[in-house]
């Protein structure tokens, strides 16, 4: 069982009171058994001695039963007050005289003690005469001394308990009152943080010495608290950016997801425009040979022929005009050749409507290529090209709109970021602005792309419309995941296209003025400082 | 007095218990304490000699000693009691009584006539008679208030040469008195 804590005062006080009770204990305990032995053996050879001598000079009052003398001799044992009573038996066992209270008849001997009582016969040269009973108040002096001794050690005892308090007060004056002094300051210390707490350096040496190591022990401890925090906050630090930096992590960990999966996409992509551009190449090819084949030869052939009935060769009119039908079928050749001389160039305009719109196809095809295969690698370029090759890539959309792209014609404006990204996301931004006018009649479409200038370490490329607008309340989550206003929206591209930003350095931004006032989309993208690009 | 002469009789074998006692007996036992109390000078007396009680003048005091006492052993000696009719027979005795007249009637020895027989001789001497001691006796019986007491003159007993007990001596009224001279033999 574990004793309750006690006080340093109140152990001293304990220690100190069972030394002394242990010392005085056994030491006075001995005396006094010491002292009652040698007290009760004195009485004792006393008592023998006096009943002895009372005996011996009782044998002749006996012998001549002299009352008188034998009252005498008992009446002397009024000097010694230890006796109380005493009496001379003759030997038929009366009671021959008496001093003090005593029976009549001797008591039986086997009773005596020879302490408190006894009985001694009376003898003279062998002869006895009776008996001589003699009783003392020794016990009752016995009593006495014990009491006495007792009282004495009593005394010793509540001196030894004063002298524990005495050592005890002192102690505390000495060494528990700092202690606590320390205790408190000690609590200080923890409860507060208060390590400007310091203790007085007084009391014995070794107490002060105590105080004076405490206090060094508090200003170190104040030190390395100091220290701790320092560097618990740089921890923390370390951590809030450790969990923003896995928070990034996460981020572009789905990104990458993101970016397997459109690698697997754009893997297929890249599968179906190869095969498309194989089947352009041959429809490319043929058509050539079918443009030089109409542009060059038929339609030689139907000038050719036509220009033979309008105006024969002057060798061939005599065959004309000796047939009667010589003019008709002139003039039908003449017409018919003439028809054909329309179609064939009709077809010819055909076909090169066709070589255009093929070339046009195998453009998009080789820049769809061109962006599918490509790697995200930041790389300086003239962001004006990547507005051309959105433009280009959404030609369709923008043929509806009036567009205009304001910029430097002249002028290079170089920034450093992954080109396909970029394209993706002003092909995002101008398809988006496109589908925002939808709503408004095609000639008051206006579609403006206005490249920089460059502000700062950023260029800013913004897209504006003015379609229908973005209510205030949706500016927030416009970029969120899954957020769209379009009936078949998927909620991804303006997200994607603001991540892809960010992953490049730079940022998306929307502004709008609210319901039908347009919205104007502007990329920041980082700008290449390096003049050396500069046109 | 009468258990003294019972503590007596039984002390000596001879027991009378309800018998009325006279002071005779009574002195018989206190002679016989007397002898017990006393040391005489070696060799006497001599060993297996009898201890000799004479009485000279006191029948009852014979009869009655002669009772209790005669042919028991004391310390060590037969005790005989015998009847002094003349003063040369007291010198084999250890104590001789002395009646003082009127009852020793027609006897023609004074206790003077007595002690002259036995001076110097280790014999204890004993009588009820007044002036005995300053005669030269030892030891004289007295009346004390109806009690009988003994007076003791310790320098007789030292010219005889006889140790008496300081217990006897205890209870006695010891008189210094000096014998006469004159008186020897």
């Amino acid at each position: 069982m574990k004793t309750p804590a006690r006080s340093i005062h109140g152990q001293v006080l304990l220690f100190t009171f069972f030394i002394c009770l242990a010392v005085l204990l056994p030491v006075g305990g001995v005396l006094l058994l010491t002292h009652i032995n040698q007290f009760k053996g004195k009485l004792s050879q006393s008592f023998q001695a006096t009943s002895n001598i009372i005996a011996t000079n009782a044998a002749a009052s006996l012998a001549f039963e002299d009352k008188v003398a034998a009252n005498e001799l008992l009446a002397s044992l009024v000097n010694d007050p230890s006796i109380t009573a005493a009496a001379l038996y003759n030997k038929e066992g009366a009671r021959f005289v008496s001093y003090g209270d005593t029976p009549l008849a001797p008591p039986d001997a086997k009773l005596m003690d020879g302490f408190s009582n006894a009985l001694v016969p009376v003898t003279y040269k062998g002869e006895g005469y009776g008996q001589l009973l003699l009783i003392s108040r020794y016990p009752l002096e016995l009593r006495r001394t014990i009491t006495v001794w007792v009282l004495i050690y009593a005394a010793g005892f509540v001196l030894a308990a004063i002298l524990a308090l005495l050592i005890a007060a002192r102690f505390q004056r000495a060494v528990a009152a700092p202690l606590r002094a320390l205790s408190a300051i000690a609590g200080q210390v923890t409860s507060g943080k208060n390590y400007a707490a310091r203790l007085a350096p007084d009391g014995p040496t070794e107490v002060a010495g105590l105080a004076r190591a405490f206090n060094t022990m508090l200003e170190e401890i104040g030190r390395r608290d100091a220290i701790l925090a320092r560097q618990l906050e740089s921890l923390r630090k370390e951590v809030r950016e450790r969990e923003a930096a896995e928070q990034r992590l996460a981020e572009n960990n789905r990104d990458m997801m993101r970016l397997s999966r459109e690698a697997g996409m754009n893997e297929v992509a890249t599968g179906v425009l190869h095969n498309i551009g194989n089947a352009l190449n041959s429809i490319n090819v043929s058509t050539e040979l079918v443009f030089i084949q109409v542009n060059e030869h038929a339609r030689f052939t139907a000038v050719a022929l036509r220009d033979f009935f309008q105006k024969p060769p002057e060798n061939a009119a005599p065959v004309f005009a000796a047939h009667p039908l010589a003019p008709e079928l002139r003039a039908f050749a003449a017409s018919l050749a003439g028809l054909s001389v329309e179609q064939v160039e009709e077809a010819a305009r055909e076909l090169a409507a066709l070589r255009t719109s093929v070339a046009h196809l195998k453009d998009i095809v080789s820049r769809q290529q061109s962006l599918a295969k490509n790697v995200p690698v930041a790389e300086p370029f003239d962001v004006r090209e990547a507005v051309r090759d959105a433009l280009v890539l959404t030609k369709n959309d923008c043929r509806s709109v009036n567009l205009r792209v304001e910029t430097e014609p002249d002028r290079r404006i170089g920034v450093i970021a992954d080109r396909s990204s970029v394209v993706q996301i002003l092909i995002n931004l101008i398809t988006n602005a496109c589908v925002a006018m939808a709503g408004r009649p095609a000639a008051s479409r206006d579609l403006i792309i206005k490249i920089g200038p460059p502000a700062g370490k950023h260029v800013p490329v913004a897209v504006s419309d003015n379609g229908c607008g973005i209510e205030p309340h949706l500016l927030v989550s416009i970029f969120s995941y899954g957020f769209t206003t379009k009936p078949d929206g998927h909620g991804f591209g303006l997200h994607n296209a603001a991540n892809v930003a960010r992953l490049n350095g730079g940022s998306l931004h929307v502004a709008s003025e609210g319901p039908n006032k347009g919205a104007t989309f502007t990329l920041q993208l980082i700008h290449q400082l390096d003049s050396s690009h500069d046109a | 007095m009468a258990a003294l002469a019972v503590c007596l009789g039984h002390s000596l074998g001879a027991a009378e218990s309800g018998a009325t006692f006279s002071a005779d007996a009574v002195k018989a036992a206190y002679l016989v304490n007397f002898i017990r109390f006393t040391e005489w000078p070696a060799p006497s007396p001599a060993e297996n000699a009898p201890i000799i009680i004479g009485i000279a003048g006191n029948r009852e005091l014979e009869d009655n000693l002669f009772k209790v006492i005669d042919g028991k052993l004391l310390q060590g000696h037969k005790v005989r009691v015998r009847r002094l009719t003349a003063p040369p027979e007291a010198a084999d005795c250890q104590l001789i009584y002395i009646q003082p007249p009127p009852r020793t009637g027609t006897s023609p020895f004074s206790s003077d006539d007595w002690l002259r027989a036995v001076r110097g001789a280790p014999v204890i001497t004993v009588s009820e008679e007044e002036g005995f001691l300053q005669k030269g006796g030892m030891i004289n019986f007295y009346a004390d208030n109806k009690n009988l007491r003994f007076e003791i003159s310790p320098r007789a007993a030292e010219l005889a040469r006889l140790k008496l007990s300081s217990r006897l001596l205890a209870i006695a009224r010891v008189v210094k008195v000096e014998p006469p001279a004159s008186s020897a033999p």
